[in-house]
């Protein structure tokens, strides 16, 4: 590659280049328009050298050429400071390939997107508008770097979101369901009836829903919510550039959850919604699994080059981009609790007055610990009985309290898919467990 | 190589009525945590959309080749819809836009770094983030719109958090961006760290009661009301019946909110939106009252109503409805001395309805100087709006909103 070989002629300790190819498509239908959203390439190059201890990057829609190198050396200030883990030579082609092929034309996704759409106006006639998003992102991805490592990797994410809004008299209800895979066409590799069937109850519950009042509850949290709280409360905890900021470096080999507790975030999963798939990350490093918490104990942290070094760590390939336009930054893959040794029915039946959280609208956390979620889907546990639906409920609390107040894991697991935002970067991320029980957990409702 | 003029003609020999959008971007960013991370950018692409018989086609790319191909199966593929029709040329008022060109941004960002090293000696800093960037706009369809500008935009933002005996204060947050270069008010931010440094020098106390009132600073208000309203005051949201509001409806006697994308040096201040259209100033909420709601030349069309010109985009996306700068005013002062200054999961809330239930991480007392913590704030967009009281200050520009501060009752503050 002439550029790293420019690059090194300049005085750069290393170099390396990503190319990204992304065909994109977007469809959208909605109550009355059926639309191609997006249909295109995005093409372009990040080059990367380290001089004189400093990163400097060149990122363009153009070819590469001796003048990005000059370009990327002369932003390459800073304070010298910039150690990093360095790979053996190695080349290697992965190509993950959908079982569910994508040979329909755009005319025959929007036929099954319509269908869909009548589908969901069957549910109900309390159903006033719906908005259905297919997308499609075809990745070509490749890597060089001055250490002779020349990583390809081809891969498809895909999915789709239902929104719907109801109203009945004076109360409007809005609920989704969205879902997205590796593995193929969505609308095959999902039971679309499923589907429907979630966003009807979550709808209802919407339209019936109470209010719960403000305090502290024993909860339930679902796979899909516990998922949300691995990744939010604790995946970015675990961030190594977030880390040394937060709460979790100075507990690094403490004991901050009970023992059947361990989370991971894993570069791959054989599960349908893991799409948070990363075999080798934007460094061209291997994936490995990552145990941030091992049986209740800090164990380690997820990291980039630098961050190996800094933290004196083995590399977890956890250096991710969303495209050439963005500096690399360590972002989580797949993050989920393991599971543990209860029924879901064991798990709840001694629960007098708790709430079931099974769906999240978003969530976010601080380095300080704290964090917060909205639950778009939830219900009140009464004698260990499921009652009354609840509606637009908001948890929050702090992650360490929270964790040790965790009470039972489920055998159960399941993954979700999701796109997780940091510093205006989003990224596919599968993040999911078991059922998990959790006592004295804040609710904090709409009206108290 | 295919230019945008070419793709033009071709598409309107084919039949089509055809526009070209092109962004081209040239960018430095600094980042600086334990690392620095520097970037040099340069983005250049097209959004092609064609029209034939009501039928919508789109492509984008970093080339012109093929894009024509690609927005025909685009086309095929959609369903007729009368209201698909691309707009005719308005006259236009060109701004300036473009104070700077990029060597002398990244010069600027040299000079705030030294700026940065002198916050770092006053607390713990997190992350700084400097951001120096050259943007250039062309639109050309075939009925006649052939518009460009070039804009700057510069943008400093710094997080932080501060160290007591006995903990670490939540991060604070705190961000400044101007189109023009001499009008980056950095200058008052280091007044800010020092009364936050103040602040959060002793122990977080638990909000012992629920509180009725509080003051929303500029800042909180830009973090938790810009993105409720924006969602809400959009008119396909209301056509389709995904917002709270109702035209005509009275939210606060006390209240006017302005959509201004000609305020001079703002964040989404523009000449034109990204149809290419005239930028005009929309009173939305007037004397309390609902009487707007933004749109585009294909929702103004299909809901029978004005078009505000309010069409963002990238060029991967079709246009769609967006806010640019909004400014409140609030006719009565008033004043409360709890202050909330920054909320987090504002995107948890539900934006058909406008309810949320958001963390507030700094919230303090300013009569007794002390910080809360384990805040959190639920209510609903309309609750908010008719909870205001009064203002308190003068107005700021954070982001894209120009606002004072304001008192409000009626959310849930626990």
């Amino acid at each position: 590659m002439n550029v790293l070989k420019k690059a090194e002629e300049l005085g750069a300790t290393f170099a390396d280049i990503r190319f990204l190819k992304i065909r994109d498509l977007v469809l959208t239908v909605t109550e009355d328009r059926e639309i191609v959203s997006t249909n295109g390439i995005d093409e372009g190059f990040s080059l990367r050298v380290l001089y004189q201890g400093n990163w400097g990057y060149k990122s363009s829609t153009g070819e590469p050429g001796e003048e990005d190198v000059k370009d990327a050396i002369n932003v390459s200030y800073g304070d010298e400071k910039v150690n990093i883990v360095y790979m053996p030579p190695k080349k290697d082609k992965v190509e993950i390939k959908p079982k569910y092929d994508f040979n329909k034309s755009i005319k025959e996704k929007l036929d099954d997107l319509r269908k869909i759409k009548e589908n969901v106006f069957s549910l109900s006639d309390r159903i006033k508008s719906v908005n259905i998003r297919y997308y499609e992102t075809h990745y070509h991805k490749e890597y060089f770097s001055t250490e002779e490592r020349e990583i390809q990797q081809d891969f498809i994410i895909s999915g789709f979101s239902i929104v719907a809004v109801a109203r009945e008299n004076d109360i409007v209800g809005s609920a989704y369901v969205s879902k997205a895979t590796y593995q193929g066409y969505p609308l095959e590799v999902f039971d679309i009836s499923e589907v429907l069937e979630t966003l009807k109850r979550r709808i209802d519950g919407q339209l019936k829903g109470k209010t719960v009042k403000g305090g502290l509850y024993t909860a339930i949290l679902a796979p899909e919510v516990v998922g949300v709280f691995a990744h939010e409360a604790i995946g970015h905890l675990a961030e190594a550039d977030l880390a040394i900021n937060g709460i979790l470096y100075e507990r690094r080999g403490e004991k901050i959850a009970p023992e059947f507790v361990s989370i991971v975030d894993s570069p791959s999963l054989e599960v349908n919604s893991a799409i948070g798939i990363t075999i080798y990350d934007d460094e061209g490093v291997e994936g490995r699994d990552t145990y941030i918490i091992k049986n209740g104990i800090v164990n380690e942290f997820l990291t980039d080059r630098f961050y190996s070094a800094y933290l004196g760590q083995k590399p977890t390939g956890n250096a991710r981009v969303e495209d050439f336009r963005y500096p690399v930054i360590i972002r989580m893959r797949n993050t989920y609790f393991t599971s543990g040794d209860y029924s879901y029915e064991e798990i709840i039946r001694d629960v007098k007055n708790g709430i079931l959280l099974v769906s999240p609208r978003g969530g976010q956390t601080s380095p300080d610990g704290t964090f917060q979620f909205g639950i778009q889907e939830a219900y009140l546990i009464e004698n260990g009985e499921i009652s009354t639906p609840l509606r637009n409920v908001g948890i929050s609390g702090y992650t360490l309290e929270t964790l040790g107040q965790i009470k039972a894991v489920s055998k159960d697991f399941k993954i979700s898919p999701g796109y997780c935002g940091k510093e205006g970067q989003s990224v596919p991320v599968g993040t999911g467990g078991p059922y998990i029980k959790v006592e004295k957990l804040k609710v904090g409702g709409i009206v108290d | 190589m295919t230019d945008i003029y070419t793709v033009i003609q071709r598409a309107k020999d084919l039949g089509y009525s055809a526009e070209v959008f092109m962004a081209e971007l040239n960018e430095i960013q600094i980042k600086r945590e334990k690392q620095y991370q520097n970037m040099h950018i340069f983005d250049r692409g097209y959004g092609l959309r064609i029209i034939k018989d009501g039928k919508l086609g789109f492509a984008y790319g970093n080339k012109l080749d093929n894009l024509l191909d690609l927005a025909i199966d685009s086309l095929k593929a959609s369903k007729e819809d009368k209201f698909n029709v691309l707009p005719s040329p308005e006259k236009i008022n060109k701004m300036n836009l473009k104070s700077f060109d990029i060597s002398e941004g990244e010069e600027k960002i040299k000079e705030l770094i030294n700026y940065g090293n002198e916050i770092r000696e006053l607390v713990n800093v997190i992350s700084e983030y400097y951001d120096a960037l050259n943007l250039k706009i062309k639109i050309v369809n075939t009925e006649g719109i052939d518009v460009e500008e070039d804009r700057s935009l510069i943008i400093f933002s710094i997080t932080y958090n501060i160290r007591n005996d006995s903990e670490i204060s939540p991060e604070i947050y705190e961000y400044k961006a101007s189109r023009d270069i001499k009008q980056l008010e950095i200058e008052k931010l280091k007044d800010k760290i020092a009364l936050m440094k103040e602040i959060y020098g002793s122990k977080r106390e638990k909000l012992e009661k629920k509180l009725t009132s509080v003051k929303f600073t500029t800042k909180a208000l830009a973090e938790l009301l810009v993105p409720l309203f924006s969602s809400s005051i959009s008119l396909e949201n209301y056509y389709r019946g995904k917002t709270p509001f109702k035209e005509g409806e009275i939210i606060n006697p006390n209240l006017e909110i302005i959509d201004n994308p000609l305020m001079p040096n703002a964040l989404y201040s523009r000449s034109f939106d990204a149809e290419g259209l005239p930028s005009k100033i929309n009173i939305l909420i007037k004397e309390g009252k609902v009487v707007k709601f933004l749109s585009n030349t294909y929702w103004s069309l299909k809901a029978g109503k004005e078009n505000t010109h309010s069409s963002l985009r990238s060029y991967s996306t079709l246009p769609f409805i967006s806010v640019s700068n909004l400014e409140v005013n609030v006719k009565e002062n008033s004043e409360n001395e709890i202050v909330i200054d920054q909320v987090q999961g504002v995107h948890t809330s539900d934006f058909d309805t406008g309810e949320f239930s958001v963390v507030a991480p700094i919230v303090w007392n300013e009569k007794e100087g002390k910080a809360y913590r384990e805040v959190t704030v639920s209510g609903s967009l309309k609750e908010l709006l008719k909870g205001i009281e009064g203002k308190s200050g003068e107005k700021e520009l954070y982001g894209n909103l120009y606002s004072p501060s304001l008192i409000i009752k009626g959310v849930n503050v626990l």
